[in-house]
């Protein structure tokens, strides 16, 4: 009970920072995405390690909530070489989402680094794709977002 | 070196009917302190010149005769180095050319150089008919037609005599030559021989024959060598005692006639009218005596004894002896035909003995009948007879049983004075062959050897007799000559053994010599030589034979051979130590001269068999007579390192001669190396004995692949040499080989190849050489080896490497499912030990444990084999994290969570209920609260600087069901890692869709503790692991997609499900998902 006060506390005091920070001086954290490998056979999974960065004077909400692969407290923009985007894979309406979350919080200029599996929820046929991510400052669904580097991912069919 | 003394001394030499007698009157002279055989060399020498100066011939042996005198040779001592003269001339006494008579003189050259002779023929009267020069090869026959010669210098002349002038420097005896006369006033040819006689002044003047039964009075040719006339009596005795008795006188130079038996002589006459009236019914033996008044050796003499009726004529000879050169009173008969022989023409053949008594007092006679039986001996008593004093007797030895048709031989011994009994043996036959003439030998006849002519032409038979008449037995040297081609056999002959050896059957049927050699078929003439090996004893003649011409002709000339050099060669002379090797051996060389032993003798044979050898070492520490062969080679032992002399000495029971020569002893005992490294090279050392002296060796390997260069004898005991050894080298043995002397080779020593030693190796580790140290390193860091191998030796190749298996928990990495990176979503593996057969070895430990210890090795090859290096070591003390734990802070309880729309995976998600372990607000995607698990950072490790924690977690169950029902595999939890920060959280959650009523939820999770290096490369190992988990149900009864109408319930207490685990290599699963040495490890992600 006391830990989850204290989540609670830190929740609030991480939101108001956060609008200050958007209002006052930009963007409470940044994401830097990287791809390990620049090239993958098609059907082999594509990780993104992706570090969230602290980047206000307060602490902020890093938590994460991972449903199949993904990490849904990003939303991913995937496009191919045309400029076109990558439909994510479709879900099966009746089925619940199943996921787990991860409460953490990051401290002024903490970062935190994770891995998400982008094919988990997209299927790449084989081509170029770039591929960023972007996160809401706060769970309002008006929230500001802070977008991610870009990076280009080049599929292969395989041998 | 002498081993004796000469056994002879002073001897000098009288020569009658082929035969060279050496008289031993050393008690006579030898007070006078001169060689009598120079003595007589130069009185030959001293005639000669006078008569080839036309001096007067007696004058000048008178001259001789003075020099001679004791008084004379008190005071003319000749110097040692005083050269041999040349010869009086040997002479024939007779030839017969005429109506009735042929004559052909038969010579052979018995030396072993080429010379020549000068025949002279001269008439009865006295007068010189011709000289004809004959040349001689070695070894060789030459045949005069006396009717030619005459005939050429248009002489008409029928008889005479002939002398014969060897060139000078070779001896005199080195010719010899018998006058092969035919009688053909019969009705079949009679065959009569007259041998070489070679006067003497040395010898007396009286000269004594026997005949057969003569039918009428023999008639004898009395031939004067002086120069001036001469008085001859003439004593005839009978079986009944003394008969006629006459005395003629002889004119220098004349041949006369006479008939011995009865007072006619008719002067001047020829044979023809010296016979008429030659009316004595002799029927018994006859014995002739011939005395001048000349000086010794101023006359010579030869008979035909009349036989058969007037138309059965024929003759026998009648050979006259000089009593003083006789030996013994023994004399022998070699190869007596007896019975058949088919050698000769088909008749019965008996021996007949005449015997003729010079002495007035009785002589006791015993006949010994020596026969041989294949080749074996055998001595038999024919009876004994006495004969009265000047009185002759004839005995038919038709009693005797012979054993063999030739090999038959008689001793007849008599106890006389030598020359007082004169003995004739004759073979009677009852065919067209009347009767063989047998030559008579004195039984120790000092002219040991004898040289014939040998002929196969017409169909003739040539067969050399020999008997050894002596008490031991003998080897007899056989040499036959045919051109330039020479045979040669050495036999033994036992004791009284007589051998007949066909010169027919040698050639034609190819028997060969003791060195293998053979004759040529298509050889005709030749001559044979034969010589004891122990001086004396044996006789020997050879028969020339016609079945068919009923022709039987002897050629008996007998000479004396001496032992005068022997030459040593060396077989072996450089000897190993302690081995035995034919050192080398002496050949005896064989001369024919007059005096035994002397050095200056004409060459005739090398060789032989038969004689004694001594020999000695003259240092035997150094060189052992070891064994002293037959053969005349010797054995030797090389005692010790070192150099002598090894002495022979050859004798043949007279004389004896010396040989030698210097021998080595050497040894090689040790080499260095005594192993040689393949494709190296440098000085080699060979210790030894006796190895100076001898020339620069060569160092000769049994195999390939070692050159050698500049050997260097740098001592007797050591040579040295610079060599290389290819990468194929074979060898095994090595030896020194001396090209100078004969290639004569050392005992070997044993060496062998080798493989060059494996340089060491070194480990790096961190780019440094880490061999023989500890080296302190953490779990998971990299360990990468690699191993320095250092330039191989020539002809080596790397042919494998090995490092140790680490001891511990070693693996070889941690990945995805690849391989290829880092663990992933598809999977995290445990990688095995990579292949430890390379250079280098990476590998990482996942738990501290100290004194780890690697090693390497590697293995080369070449020539055939391979070689392990040393190894090198390294030894790790691993250390990390330990003893510590996580502390965990579970939540109690399952909640219903009002959380706001998202967007999950690009899908709008509406606001909803969510049953969640935690209890959290926000939105589904973004959110706070109390998570349901929380993992602070770990505590109580120790060693943990260096690196981070991270965590991974497994999903081991996630079972839905109600409205819903999934159930997720088990697998890797989201991704890895789970997280790198602490405190980590979990709150499992799922939506409640308004159509739902109710969600039922099992979950079990298992969390691991991981801890990695900052060192590069590292790998995360295992710490520990904690297994967690809850149950749990949302459930609605309307209006389920309002959050308020959900109620929660939780079976059980949440949270972990024991205690924090730390890892362990053993750990091999948990939940359903399965460990690697306590690594967590999937195939992919759960769901």
């Amino acid at each position: 009970m006391r830990t989850a006060l204290i989540f609670a506390i830190v929740g609030s005091i991480a939101c108001s920072g956060l609008a200050r920070a958007s209002t006052q001086s930009g963007p409470p954290f940044k994401v830097v995405i990287m791809a390990p490998t620049k090239k993958i056979f098609a059907g082999a999974p594509l990780e993104l390690k992706v570090r969230l960065t602290n980047t206000s004077n307060q602490d902020i909400n890093a938590s994460a909530s991972y449903f199949r692969g993904l990490d849904a407290s990003y939303k991913y923009e995937v496009r191919d070489s045309a400029g076109a985007p990558v439909a994510p894979i479709p879900q099966e309406t009746a089925r619940p989402p199943v996921g787990q979350g991860r409460i953490r919080t990051l401290s002024p200029g903490q970062s935190v680094d994770e891995v998400i599996v982008i094919t988990s929820g997209y299927r790449l046929a084989p081509g170029t794709y770039t591929i960023q991510l972007s996160r809401p400052v706060s769970a309002s669904p008006n929230s500001p977002v802070v977008q991610s580097n870009k990076v280009n991912i080049t599929v292969v069919a395989p041998r | 070196m002498s081993r004796r003394s000469s056994g002879i001394g002073v001897l000098a030499v009288a020569v009658f009917g082929c035969l060279y007698f050496l008289l031993s009157i050393g008690a006579a002279v030898s007070a006078h302190g001169v060689d009598r055989a120079d003595v007589l060399a130069f009185t030959n020498a001293f005639l000669a010149e006078a008569a080839r100066q036309g001096g007067n011939r007696a004058a000048a042996l008178r001259e001789v005769n003075d020099v001679l005198s004791p008084t004379a040779i008190s005071t003319r001592k000749l110097g040692q180095g005083a050269k041999m003269p040349a010869m009086m001339p040997n002479v024939i006494p007779l030839f017969l050319q005429d109506r009735q008579f042929t004559s052909t003189l038969v010579l052979v050259n018995a030396s072993a150089v080429s010379t020549y002779a000068d025949v002279g023929f001269t008439a009865r009267e006295g007068t010189h008919i011709a000289t004809q020069r004959v040349q001689f090869t070695p070894h060789s026959q030459q045949s005069i037609d006396v009717a030619a010669v005459l005939s050429s210098a248009a002489s008409t002349a029928t008889s005479g005599s002939i002398s014969i002038m060897v060139s000078p420097g070779v001896q005199p005896s080195s010719i010899a030559a018998q006058l092969s006369m035919t009688y053909s006033g019969g009705p079949d040819p009679n065959y009569i021989d007259e041998e070489l006689e070679m006067p003497s002044m040395n010898t007396s003047s009286i000269l004594r024959g026997v005949a057969e039964r003569s039918n009428g009075s023999p008639i004898i040719g009395i031939t004067s060598l002086s120069d001036s006339s001469q008085t001859v009596a003439i004593n005839c005795l009978e079986n009944n005692g003394p008969g006629t008795s006459k005395s003629v006188s002889l004119l220098a130079g004349e041949t006369l006639f006479t008939q011995a038996c009865n007072a006619k002589t008719a002067y001047g006459s020829d044979l023809e009218t010296a016979m008429l009236g030659n009316d004595s019914a002799m029927q018994n033996s006859v014995g002739i005596s011939l005395t001048s008044t000349a000086q010794p050796g101023e006359f010579v003499a030869f008979g035909l004894a009349p036989q058969g009726d007037s138309d059965h004529r024929y003759f026998s000879g009648i050979t006259f002896t000089d009593p003083k050169t006789l030996m013994s009173p023994n004399t022998t008969f070699t190869g007596v035909p007896m019975g058949r022989s088919v050698l000769l023409p088909d008749g019965n053949y008996v021996p007949e003995l005449a015997l003729a008594n010079f002495s007035p007092k009785p002589a006791r006679v015993r006949v010994k009948y020596a026969a041989t039986s294949g080749t074996s001996p055998a001595m038999l008593d024919e009876g004994s007879l006495i004969v009265p004093g000047n009185s002759t007797r004839w005995v038919r030895l038709d009693q005797v049983r012979p054993l063999d048709s030739i090999q038959n031989s008689f001793i007849v011994e008599s106890d006389g004075a030598p020359g007082d009994l004169i003995a004739k043996m004759v073979s009677a036959g009852n065919s067209q062959l009347r009767e063989i003439e047998l030559p008579a030998k004195d039984e120790r006849d000092v002219n040991n050897s004898g040289a014939h002519p040998w002929s196969l032409a017409s169909d003739n038979q040539s067969t050399l007799l020999l008997f050894n008449h002596g008490d031991k037995a003998n080897y007899v040297n056989v040499v036959i000559s045919a051109g330039s081609a020479t045979w040669e056999r050495a036999f033994r002959l036992a004791s009284m053994q007589t051998m007949a050896l066909s010169i027919r059957q040698v050639i034609h049927s190819g028997i060969k010599g003791d060195k293998g050699e053979t004759l040529p078929t298509n050889a005709v003439v030749g001559m044979a030589e034969w010589f004891p090996g122990h001086s004396g004893g044996v006789a020997g003649r050879m028969l020339v034979s016609n079945r068919a011409l009923a022709m039987a002709r002897n050629f008996s000339c007998a000479q004396y051979e001496y032992l005068c050099a022997a030459d040593f060669s060396a077989f072996n002379n450089v000897i190993i130590d302690g081995q035995v090797v034919d050192f080398g051996s002496l050949v005896a060389t064989i001369c024919l001269g007059y005096s035994p032993c002397d050095k200056g003798g004409t060459p005739e044979y090398q060789g032989g068999t038969g004689y004694s050898y001594y020999w000695s070492s003259a240092n035997t520490n150094i060189i052992s007579i070891s064994k002293v062969n037959s053969d005349g080679s010797v054995n030797t032992l090389g005692v010790a390192p070192g150099s002598t002399t090894v002495s022979g000495e050859v004798d043949d029971g007279t004389c004896d001669a010396e040989g030698g020569g210097p021998g080595y002893v050497f040894r090689i005992t040790s080499i260095s190396p005594a192993t040689f490294i393949i494709g190296t090279s440098g000085t080699l050392q060979i210790n030894g004995g006796g190895l100076s002296g001898k020339g620069t060796p060569n160092v000769v390997f049994d195999g390939a692949g070692i050159s050698v260069s500049g050997v260097t004898v740098q001592n007797d005991s050591t040579v040295t040499a610079n060599y290389s050894v290819s990468c194929s080298a074979s060898v095994s043995q090595v030896q020194l080989q001396f090209p100078s002397d004969d290639n004569v080779a050392t005992n070997t020593l044993g060496v062998g190849i080798g493989l060059p030693s494996a340089p060491a190796p070194t480990i790096s580790f961190g780019g440094n050489n880490v061999t023989g140290t500890t080296q302190s390193v953490v779990v998971g860091q990299q360990i990468a080896l690699t191993a320095n191998v250092p330039s191989l030796p020539p002809c080596m190749s790397l042919s494998s490497q090995d490092w140790s298996t680490p001891p511990g928990t070693a693996i070889g990495g941690y990945t995805n499912k690849a391989g290829s990176g880092i663990p992933d979503t598809t999977g995290g593996v445990v990688q095995s030990l990579p292949a430890n057969n390379t250079g280098s070895y990476t590998f990482y430990w996942a738990y501290p444990q100290n004194s780890m210890q690697m090693t390497y090795q590697y293995v080369m090859s070449g020539a055939g084999g391979q070689v392990s290096s040393p190894i090198p070591t390294v030894t790790f003390n691993v250390s990390g994290p330990t003893g510590g734990t996580v502390p965990v802070t579970a939540y109690s309880k399952l909640t219903i969570a009002n959380l706001s729309a998202c967007v999950i995976n690009g899908q709008n998600e509406p606001a909803m209920p969510w049953l969640v372990y935690g209890n959290i607000t926000g939105s589904c995607s973004i959110y706070s609260g109390t998570p349901g698990i929380e993992f602070d950072s770990p505590t109580g490790y120790s060693n943990d600087s260096g690196g981070n924690f991270l965590t991974v977690q497994l999903i081991n169950t996630d079972d839905v069901s109600g409205s819903y029902n999934h159930n997720d595999v088990p697998g890797l939890d989201t991704s890895y890692p789970y997280g790198q920060y602490f405190p980590t959280t979990d709150n499992p959650m799922v939506g409640l869709l308004s159509s739902n009523t109710t969600i039922n939820r099992s979950f079990n999770a298992t969390m691991f503790l991981m801890w990695q290096s900052t060192a590069p490369n590292s790998i995360p190992v295992p710490l520990g692991y904690q297994t967690w988990g809850f149950q749990g149900s949302a459930n609605c009864s309307a209006n389920c997609g309002s959050a308020s109408n959900w109620t929660a319930s939780t079976s059980g207490t949440p949270g972990t499900v024991g205690g924090f685990v730390p890892s362990n290599p053993s750990q091999n699963s948990v939940g359903n998902n399965t460990l690697v040495y306590g690594y967590p490890t999937w195939s992919g992600v759960s769901q």
